[in-house]
């Protein structure tokens, strides 16, 4: 059996990594990328807090995390779409006037 | 536990293999197979003359949009699973309220085939 | 059994997601993030939560890497320009990330009810179970979550309309017999690669094939 805080300090783990990916890299999608995988973090936090209190709602919140983290995903990658047709450039440092 | 972990046996199985036979390939021909570059030998294969141009196309913008819709539905698809093992159990509130979900989205169906976004040529 | 496998998936995992930050080209970063994705999926199925493992391959590694993949050849880039860290405020990130990193070790070691061993379920709850609690106690967060949706929908299909076009072209007032707006969604010819030298192309012919400006224009 497996205690509950290994679950936790997986998730801190991937969380930090993520957390580290969107503060250190340049490249906005991979900026994406890590924000994808501290919002799994969180995933499995929730899982298993509700695998350990024999509870359904750590599910049913996780489903609905991932339902809109997708619909984010795909509303975020169409606004760097839109706007790196007029900017053409990738790095999140020329990427920081509001008009696009 | 132990039975739902041995029902999922034969897939932690089969990917286990997958994953050998696939590393035994790929570090077999780096070991043995014998390596003798050429300008010649390794440039790309053009019907007979040289290769003038880098024979990319630009990435059509069409497949985007494709996986933009399919993520969508996909999830929409998710919310039908669970819906469709329960369907007697929910009764006809839960039917009703899935209807109305399947409302919603066929709205924005409706919208991006009038916008044009599902034309292919 | 269990712990053997735990611990196999939370290495990959934890090494995958190590290679999605500091992998120097995008696509091998997006690889690896599905690789973690799918250690993830397995963790669900130990969590005794085998739909969400199901949903999260299917709607994560199926739907949003392939954009992601789809995004990066599209918005193609060449790797020598891009230097992978930022250089300007790099020290602080780094600070609050340790910060971060050492803060959640403490507090998670220090907390004594979570070291407690799980109990394993009587049985995991199945998927009849999580569906009657959605479609019970959980139906306004679900009809909440089609207008989400849906306006992820409308947002996409409107991002990726084709504006430079629409502001050329005239603009027709809107003949009743038509049904649209006049703007169109984008084509290839819109979509430029972010080479800083991309010249004219001169592999593509002008009247066939999907590289030509056939598309989205009504």
């Amino acid at each position: 059996m497996i205690p509950l805080s290994w679950y936790l300090f997986l998730a801190a783990v991937l969380f930090v990594t993520g957390a580290a990916g969107v503060l250190l890299r340049r490249n906005v999608l991979i900026v994406l990328m890590s924000l994808e995988l501290m919002l799994n973090s969180v995933n499995i936090n929730l899982l298993a807090f509700g695998h350990a209190m024999q509870d359904l709602r750590g599910q049913i919140i996780a489903i609905f995390v991932i339902a809109i983290t997708a619909a984010e995903v795909a509303v975020a990658l169409g606004i760097l779409v839109a706007l790196l047709r007029r900017k053409h450039t990738l790095e999140v440092d020329d990427l920081t006037v509001l008009k696009g | 536990m132990e039975d739902l972990l041995r029902e999922y046996l034969p897939i932690v199985i089969f990917l286990g293999l997958a994953i050998a036979i696939g590393l035994v390939f790929i570090f077999a021909a780096l070991i043995i197979a014998v390596r003798n570059p050429d300008p010649e030998k390794v440039s790309a294969y053009e019907c007979g003359f040289n290769a003038f141009d880098d024979s990319r196309m630009k990435f059509d913008v069409r497949f985007y949009l494709v996986s933009i819709l399919f993520i969508i539905f996909d999830l929409e698809i998710a919310f039908l699973f669970p819906w469709a093992v329960a369907f007697k159990d929910v009764g006809l509130l839960g039917f009703w309220s899935m209807i109305v979900f399947l409302g919603v989205l066929t709205v924005g169906f409706a919208y991006e085939w009038k916008k044009g976004a599902l034309e292919w040529e | 059994m269990e712990r053997e496998f735990f611990l196999l998936l939370a290495t990959v995992a934890t090494g995958s997601g190590f290679l999605v930050v500091v992998a120097k080209d995008p696509i091998h970063s997006a690889l690896a993030l599905v690789a973690c994705f799918v250690q993830i999926a397995a963790l669900f199925i130990l969590l005794g939560a085998p739909f969400l493992a199901v949903i999260q391959i299917f709607v994560y590694v199926g739907a949003v890497m392939v954009l992601f993949l789809f995004v990066i050849m599209m918005l193609n880039v060449r790797q020598e320009a891009l230097t992978r860290f930022i250089p300007s405020g790099a020290i602080a990130a780094f600070v609050v990330t340790l910060v971060l990193a050492v803060e959640m070790g403490l507090l998670l070691s220090w907390s004594s009810d979570l070291h407690q061993l799980m109990a394993p379920a009587a049985e995991p709850p199945s998927v009849n179970a999580l569906s009657l609690a959605l479609f019970q106690d959980y139906l306004l967060p679900f009809e909440v979550a089609s207008v989400i949706l849906l306006v992820a929908l409308v947002g996409a299909v409107i991002l990726a309309r084709d504006d430079e076009k629409a502001d050329a072209s005239p603009r027709r007032a809107l003949h009743p017999a038509q049904g649209r707006v006049p703007g169109r969604v984008a084509t290839p010819d819109t979509m430029p690669d972010i080479l800083p030298d991309n010249g004219p192309d001169t592999g593509r012919e002008p009247d066939n094939g999907p590289g030509t400006s056939g598309g989205m224009r009504r």
